[in-house]
């Protein structure tokens, strides 16, 4: 969009030292310029029209007798435009820079396409199952494979998820050990092995890492491994289409079956029937059957007793909780396996805090590195952990009320209640209330007026002048500054 | 009570391309997650905030990116759903919903295995559900959580602002400016106080102005 | 420039271009018309910016030539002329000055030069259609009451007219809504209409072609683009530019489940409206209907002038129920009616009712009711 001044525009190219950009040490004239028409925009439309409709825009370059800013959206491009936009060349041309116009663009990632998917996770480094033929993406309920197709149902193996990134410490070391004998025997040393833990604690990372490791030991090997789920549904199908003969064919000819989550075969009886079969005659036919589950053979519910003692017949093998050595192990080997330097404060305060499982721990470490890497490139410290994993931390919190304010202000400044509320002007009532004032606004999404009658049945007006008073204020007085930080976060925390 | 001239119910389309997204203060990392896909590190994004806040609007910036599909609750206890992008915005619906929670799981990890993104959204962080499936949890709990947070001022007018011109309407900025410092402080308040000054307006046959609004919206 | 003209031809053609011009104009030229002599022809051209309309007439032209002089002005002019009387029109170089003489009245008017109009850049128009004069009667006629004034919502303040489908029938649809009724007709979509975008067709611009349909019976070409729109007659052509927005999807806002079907004589109908409603409030002018088995009564009141009501016989067996409505509204519904009978199709009294006429499935009105 480009707004354009009446009169004397011919537009003679400029003097090349404008078309750079602005990352120089010294402000040049453009810069300066732009500088004095904010502050004309400023005192002309005041400090609320300027905060909310001016502030976004920014200066981006001087191209022929036009001046080039930028703005976040659309949106903002056509109402500065047209509320603003003849004051903006205006002002433009007085600068007497030779310029006659204005032209705003927007700045946002509209220009960014979409890049093809995947390229931002590590590639597999070996074969891996992504290079299969796969359903095609986002049809939804379209085509399905066939039973012939079954392999293309099987879990695509992770290839992050293998022996070497799984961290050991006493909570897995026996599960660790079982599944590593299991994938690393020439003789089947014990059938079925049964995992199980907990949520996020590693069962499927074992599942995974033993696949990877018989694949790679014996690549004729046929080891199927699928999440229960799919199990049940090619079963579901197999007997709509009445073809059940085919799917035990497939099952029964795998050299390694392995099914992960067996806890949703819960009150499926005919699913379990044919796992109960299955599993015979695998075992019968000294074929290895792994399966994971969230709860030992004996507490699972819904699944029949003769099932039970099949799946704990071999070797039952728990993932217990983390303890904090473990997941102090865990953060500094995905540190390490990332490149990225983080403080051992940081792992520790995390170690400490998220207890809950690996999963979330190891995501919780994810999400510190997309923060510090690719967000805003910040340094990672316990503060930015807390600012960046509040959700998580802070899972309990309540909302703020203008009542928790008002209470916690008069506590930290040692004031009556009645006072805070009270039309007294005294100093030493009148900065508290202001400061309650101030966080009732930026903590909760009261209005105005409703603020005002909390606070003594106050005019909008008198709550307005006292949150721009903190906001003065804060800049220049540290120990006010203090004082507002340590309230919010007692309040927020 | 004088007799009051009903409307139409007349539907208006809302502008909802990236570019016309507001990005403030408040929602900045959250748009700053949906402009770097596909470079997520984990299976997924959990989007959260108040009603209103623009969560389904970058749901759908992210949608028309990806060709993600749009799931519902419904839609998972429905059929076994195959895509490798998908989009679930009734992250509260879940809490009562065994059948849906234990469908999003299957799915979740259907697409993790397929290396594809679930986008999930809403009004509280993961972390703060509970839900009837301790897998599913945990799952949801892992991805990068990020927040719309309640808007400022900028965001406020902006929002007033680009809601009227979603209904075509040209409302002066002394309006907007006027109604910032009133309203309660969200986008769901926002998206109320255009709608009743839209149908007010239609009703009466009056054009939004200062003592209009103030009137229209009982402010003394 | 030296021309002869007949004065009805002269007044004719004044009549179809002033109508466009505004009383009061900032820019001088804007209260002019285009005035264009040559090949036998007189062109007179005249414009708002927004719309423009031309007409051509035969004349003696004794020398080509193009000015521009005040429109209102000279059509007082030729009005107030004796029937029969021979025009002559003179300007003398590039004087600013415009001589008319017509037998013993001399005139003087003050001229701008030709290249000071502004033309309207016409651009291609890349769909066109021709329509029965009949038809854009009707059309206009069914629908330019529900148009609204309200300048806000620009985007209402003209007839919608789009080719859609229904039941396998390609229709030109016209609809025009001020959020508080709708009207829409439907007809068989023209020939070359098939593409056609959706286009908004402001106010001002269906009370000018309305009034040129008056003069004629001959089809009328329309020319579409997505911003302008042209309607050729004979002699004259109409340009106008369209609204700039865009229309609500109406469509979502006409109710196809309404299950209490009411038929009433419609003038019997209109009478009753028109006599209760004298009860009425000036500003809200609510009747109020109340529905029983094969009959309506109508009640108005108001806390000033007292209280109104009559019975009439009408078709209705689905319960009785009491609704609101605007008597202003209903009558101009009832007057688009021209069969016996109105049937109204309503669910509740806060819901839209749909009005048709019993003997015409082409237009449609939605009424909302009031809250009495």
């Amino acid at each position: 969009m480009t707004l354009t001044g009446n009169g004397n525009g011919n537009g003679n190219n400029r003097d090349v030292s404008n078309e750079r950009s602005f990352g120089g040490e010294r402000p040049n004239a453009l810069e300066l310029a732009w500088v004095r028409v904010r502050a004309h925009l400023r005192s002309e439309y005041g400090d609320a029209a300027f905060k909310n409709w001016l502030r976004s825009l920014t200066l981006l370059r001087a191209s022929g007798d036009k001046v080039v800013l930028a703005v976040t959206s659309k949106f903002w491009r056509d109402w500065i435009a047209a509320h603003y936009g003849d004051r903006l060349v205006a002002l433009w041309k007085a600068e007497n820079l030779g310029f006659n116009g204005v032209e705003i663009v927007v700045n946002a990632v509209e220009a960014k396409e979409p890049r093809p998917r995947g390229d931002a996770l590590e590639m597999p480094q070996r074969e891996t199952d992504e290079a299969r033929p796969q359903p095609a993406p986002a049809a939804m309920n379209g085509e399905e494979p066939r039973l012939g197709d079954v392999q293309n149902l099987c879990t695509p193996l992770d290839p992050r998820l293998t022996f070497e990134t799984f961290v050991i410490g006493k909570p897995n070391e026996f599960a660790h050990a079982a599944a590593l004998r299991v994938a690393e025997a020439d003789e089947i040393p014990f059938n079925p092995l049964f995992l199980y833990g907990g949520v996020g604690l590693g069962k499927t990372h074992l599942m995974h890492a033993t696949a990877w490791r018989l694949r790679m030991r014996n690549p004729a090997r046929r080891v199927m491994f699928l999440s229960s789920e799919t199990f049940m549904h090619l079963f579901v199908k197999a007997v709509r289409y009445k073809d059940t003969h085919a799917f035990k064919e497939q099952f029964r000819s795998v050299d390694v079956l392995m099914i992960d989550d067996v806890q949703f075969f819960g009150e499926k009886s005919a699913t379990q029937e044919e796992l109960f079969h299955t599993f015979n005659a695998l075992v019968d036919h000294r074929r290895q059957v792994i399966i994971s589950a969230d709860k030992p053979p004996v507490d699972l519910q819904g699944i029949e007793e003769r099932l039970k003692s099949r799946l704990g017949s071999g070797v039952v093998a728990q993932l217990n909780p983390t303890n904090y050595e473990l997941r102090l192990s865990i953060l500094q080997a995905k540190a390490e396996q990332k490149g990225v330097a983080i403080p051992s404060k940081v792992t520790e305060f995390l170690a400490h805090k998220i207890t809950s499982n690996i999963r979330e721990l190891e995501g919780a470490m994810t999400r510190l590195f997309a923060h510090a890497t690719l967000l805003n490139s910040r340094e990672i410290s316990i503060d930015m952990a807390q600012e960046v994993l509040q959700d998580l931390l802070r899972a309990n919190d309540r909302h703020v009320t203008i009542d928790d304010i008002q209470k916690r202000v008069c506590e930290h400044y040692n004031i009556k209640m009645a006072d805070l509320l009270s039309p007294r002007r005294a100093r030493a009532v009148a900065r508290p209330r202001q400061v309650a004032m101030y966080l009732a606004k930026q903590l909760t999404t009261r209005s105005l007026p409703e603020i005002g009658r909390k606070f003594g049945g106050r005019d909008h007006t008198t709550i307005m002048h006292g949150v721009r008073k903190i906001e003065e204020l804060r800049g220049g007085d540290p120990s006010l500054n203090e004082d507002i930080e340590i309230l919010t976060r007692s309040l927020t925390r | 009570m004088p007799a009051r001239q009903l409307v139409l119910d007349l539907p208006h389309r809302a502008a909802q391309a990236r570019g016309d997204f507001l990005v403030a203060p408040c929602n900045e990392a959250a748009v700053a997650w949906i402009d770097r896909w596909p470079d997520w590190p984990a299976p997924g994004l959990a989007l959260y905030g108040p009603a209103g806040s623009g969560k389904s609007h970058l749901a759908a910036v992210w949608q028309s990116r990806s060709g993600a599909v749009a799931v519902s609750a419904a839609a998972l206890r429905g059929g076994r759903i195959e895509a490798r992008y998908c989009v679930f915005e009734e992250g509260e619906a879940l809490l009562r919903d065994r059948g849906a929670a234990e469908a999003l799981f299957h799915l979740y990890n259907r697409i993790a295995a397929r290396r594809g993104h679930l986008l999930v959204t809403g009004a509280e962080p993961p972390a703060r559900w509970t839900l009837p499936l301790a897998d599913l949890a945990s799952r949801l709990r892992a991805l990068p959580a990020v927040e719309i947070r309640p808007p400022d001022d900028a965001m406020l007018s902006g929002l007033l602002a680009k809601l009227f011109r979603d209904r075509q309407l040209a409302v002066p900025g002394e309006v907007i400016l006027y109604l910032v410092q009133r309203i309660e402080r969200s986008c769901a308040a926002v998206a109320r106080t255009v709608e009743a000054l839209d149908r007010a307006s239609l009703a009466e046959r009056r054009p939004i102005t200062l003592p209009f609004a103030r009137a229209t919206l009982g402010f003394a | 420039m030296k021309i002869t003209i007949e004065r009805a031809a002269l007044l004719r053609a004044l009549s179809h271009v002033q109508n466009v011009v505004e009383r009061r104009n900032a820019i001088p030229v804007l209260s002019n018309t285009l005035i264009e002599a040559g090949k036998g022809r007189l062109t007179l051209s005249a414009t708002d910016m927004d719309i423009s309309v031309t007409d051509t007439v035969e004349a003696a032209v004794q020398k080509d030539g193009a000015t521009t002089a005040p429109v209102h002005t000279l059509y007082d002019i030729v009005r107030k002329l004796p029937d029969g009387a021979q025009v002559e029109l003179v300007q003398q170089g590039d004087s600013s000055q415009l001589a008319l003489r017509a037998g013993r009245s001399h005139f003087t008017l003050a001229c701008l030069p030709r290249e000071d109009f502004p033309s309207m850049n016409d651009g291609e128009f890349p769909h066109k259609f021709e329509l029965a004069a009949e038809e854009m009667r009707t059309i206009i006629d069914r629908t330019r009451f529900a148009i609204s004034t309200e300048e806000t919502r620009y985007y209402l303040n003209g007839i919608y007219c789009h080719a859609a489908e229904s039941q396998g029938l390609r229709l030109l649809r016209a609809v025009a809504t001020d959020g508080h009724r709708l009207a829409r007709v439907e007809m068989p979509l023209p020939e070359g209409a098939e593409g056609m975008p959706g286009v908004i067709i402001p106010r001002k611009t269906v009370g000018e072609l309305r009034r040129l349909l008056d003069e004629t019976n001959e089809p009328v070409k329309v020319a579409l683009s997505d911003t302008k729109v042209r309607f050729t007659f004979e002699k004259v052509v109409l340009t106008s530019k369209l609204i700039d927005g865009s229309f609500p999807d109406y469509e979502r806002v006409i109710p196809t489940a309404n299950d209490k079907t009411l038929e009433i004589n419609r003038k019997a109908f209109a009478d009753a409206v028109d006599r209760v409603s004298t009860i009425s409030t000036e500003k809200s002018r609510a009747v109020k209907l109340m529905l029983g088995s094969g009959s309506v009564t109508l009640q108005a009141t108001s806390p000033d002038a007292g209280s109104a009501s009559e019975e009439i016989e009408a078709s209705y067996g689905s319960g009785g129920f009491e609704i609101g409505f605007n008597s202003r509204y209903l009558l101009d519904i009832l007057q688009q009616i021209e069969g016996d009978t109105a049937q109204f199709m309503l669910a509740d009294a806060g819901s839209p009712t749909v009005v048709r006429d019993r003997a015409d499935a082409t237009a449609l009105y939605v009424l909302m009711p009031m809250r009495v």
